[in-house]
């Protein structure tokens, strides 16, 4: 299995407070990894480093190297970046004054480089992968934020997919749908990784387990654990994973 | 760590269940050194409530890996207790087995004491391997596991013993077989011994597979 994304030493800080230590982890392509660990473990922090997000906090500063397919991605053009490394967050947040198509394809039109014949089929193509077209093909041209949250959630994945990026960075994409819901975006999400290497944070375990092919357990900054996810989940080698996992935390 | 509630009701299930072989055995030892047909009846319907128990420590399982969905110590406590409660159940089989075999052959009983002392080491196997598993002892488990191979060899010893008899005899089918049983409960000893390393530390150790015999070299 190649390696897609590879942290090295990485450590963030916001101001003089250290929130990621050292995290050296090497994601595997076309894989989903997920990653868990307890609120306030800096999570979110560590995949803000991956696409250069991070750095965009006031006071933040990163330390160590990243590297995509062997490119240290603190040397490139950020913009360039975080077009092969796109992100879903964790509230859907579609463009509120856009329509659904329009959407679809903001960040292709920002970074100008599709002509208008291209949008329509881009737009087509990208909803029906996330199994939304169907649901809103009558009406391409109503606002993005009087979809349902579901649907909304669905639309943000279109959106980040339309760039066609190598890997996606999720963080708690279906905390806030509900069951069914969230089983579409799981399914999506195993799907997906047949063409683009998948990281995703969330607070269900059960979901990791679900979804994912590797595990990794952050705790105060500092990775724990990472490994293949039935061993993850089967027989964790550190007790504090084994605390985490089994909910006896705190 | 404290134990969840469920992983205390699946034990105490699968006490339930050392509680009733513990007095088959006591019957079967009985019989062993008196025939009593009502207590072989008895046996038997023991034997059949105990096979109630496995299907209920079965029942809790599939229910806790369902409402809770384990991981981890919690997820292995279970997959054990599903694999220990079958042993359980064989060997409550296996005891009942020795008191038909004696039915069947019919012989008199007069040879019967001859593999009551590879039961009771057999027996006392079980009983560790049970106690390794409820106390969560590796180590204990292990020793049992090692205990594993003096029961192959003594019913070695008791087949030898008769491979010579020019005619064979009740005798000779009677104790073979009841050897043969023994054999086999003390092999789900080894199998319990296992869960509890496997629950407890994580590893399985491979005990469950056939002995195979070594390969034959051709010259
Ligand atoms: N903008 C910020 N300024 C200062 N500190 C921050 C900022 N954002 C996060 N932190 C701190 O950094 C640490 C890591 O936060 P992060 O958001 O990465 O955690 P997380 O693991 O994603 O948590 P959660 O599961 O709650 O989303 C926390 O201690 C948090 O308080
Ligand atoms: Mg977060």
């Amino acid at each position: 299995m190649a390696t897609k994304l590879v942290t090295e030493k990485l450590s963030a800080w916001f101001g003089k407070k250290q929130v990621l230590k050292d995290v050296s982890i090497a994601f595997e392509e076309r894989q989903v990894t997920a990653l868990v660990g307890p609120s306030g473990c800096g999570k979110s922090t560590f995949i803000r480093c991956l696409n250069r997000m991070h750095e965009l906090n006031p006071g933040a500063r990163v330390d160590g190297k990243v590297f995509l397919d062997g490119l240290d991605i603190y040397g490139m053009d950020p913009m360039e970046v975080r077009r092969k490394i796109g992100m879903v967050f964790q509230k859907p947040n579609p463009f509120p004054n856009m329509s659904i198509s329009d959407n679809v394809v903001a960040g292709i039109r920002l970074s100008g480089d599709a002509r208008k014949s291209d949008l329509d089929e881009i737009v087509e193509r990208t909803l029906k992968s996330v199994g939304l077209y169907d649901e809103v093909k009558e009406d391409l041209k109503r606002s993005g934020a009087s979809l349902s949250g579901g649907q909304q959630q669905r639309l943000c994945i279109a959106r980040a997919l339309a760039m066609q990026p190598e890997v996606i960075l999720m963080d708690e994409p279906t905390s806030s749908l509900d069951p069914a819901s969230t089983s579409r975006i799981e399914e999506l999400i195993r799907k997906l990784k047949s063409e683009i290497t998948v990281i995703i944070i969330t607070h269900n375990v059960g979901q990791a387990a679900r979804i994912s092919d590797k595990t990794a357990f952050l705790y105060l900054g500092e990775l724990i654990e990472y490994n293949d996810t039935k061993a993850f989940f089967e027989s964790p080698k550190s007790p504090i994973t084994e605390r985490y996992i089994t909910g006896r935390f705190g | 760590m404290e134990e969840p509630t469920y992983l205390k009701e699946i034990n105490n299930g699968i006490s339930e269940m050392y509680k009733s072989i513990m007095e088959i055995y006591g019957d079967v030892l009985s019989v062993m050194g008196e025939p009593d047909e009502v207590k072989a009846k008895e046996i038997c319907e023991k034997t059949k409530s105990v096979m109630e128990q496995e299907e209920k420590v079965i029942d809790l399982c599939v229910e806790a890996l369902i409402r809770h969905q384990p991981f981890a110590g919690d997820l292995r406590a279970v997959t054990s207790a599903m694999r220990v409660s079958y042993d359980l159940a064989r060997i409550s089989r296996y005891l009942s087995n020795i008191v038909q075999v004696i039915g069947d052959v019919n012989s008199g009983l007069s040879c019967a004491p001859d593999v009551k002392e590879l039961l009771e080491s057999g027996w006392e196997m079980i009983q560790e391997s049970i106690r390794s598993y409820l106390s969560k002892d590796p180590i204990l488990a292990t020793s049992v596991i090692e205990e594993d191979a003096k029961i192959d060899a003594g019913y070695r010893k008791v087949l030898s013993k008769y491979k010579d008899y020019a005619a064979g005899g009740a005798c000779v089918l009677m104790n073979g077989l009841i050897a043969r049983i023994i054999e086999r409960m003390a092999d789900h000893a080894c199998y319990i011994s296992a869960e509890t390393v496997y629950m407890v530390t994580g590893s399985r150790i491979g005990v469950r597979a056939p002995k195979c015999p070594p390969e034959h070299h051709h010259q």
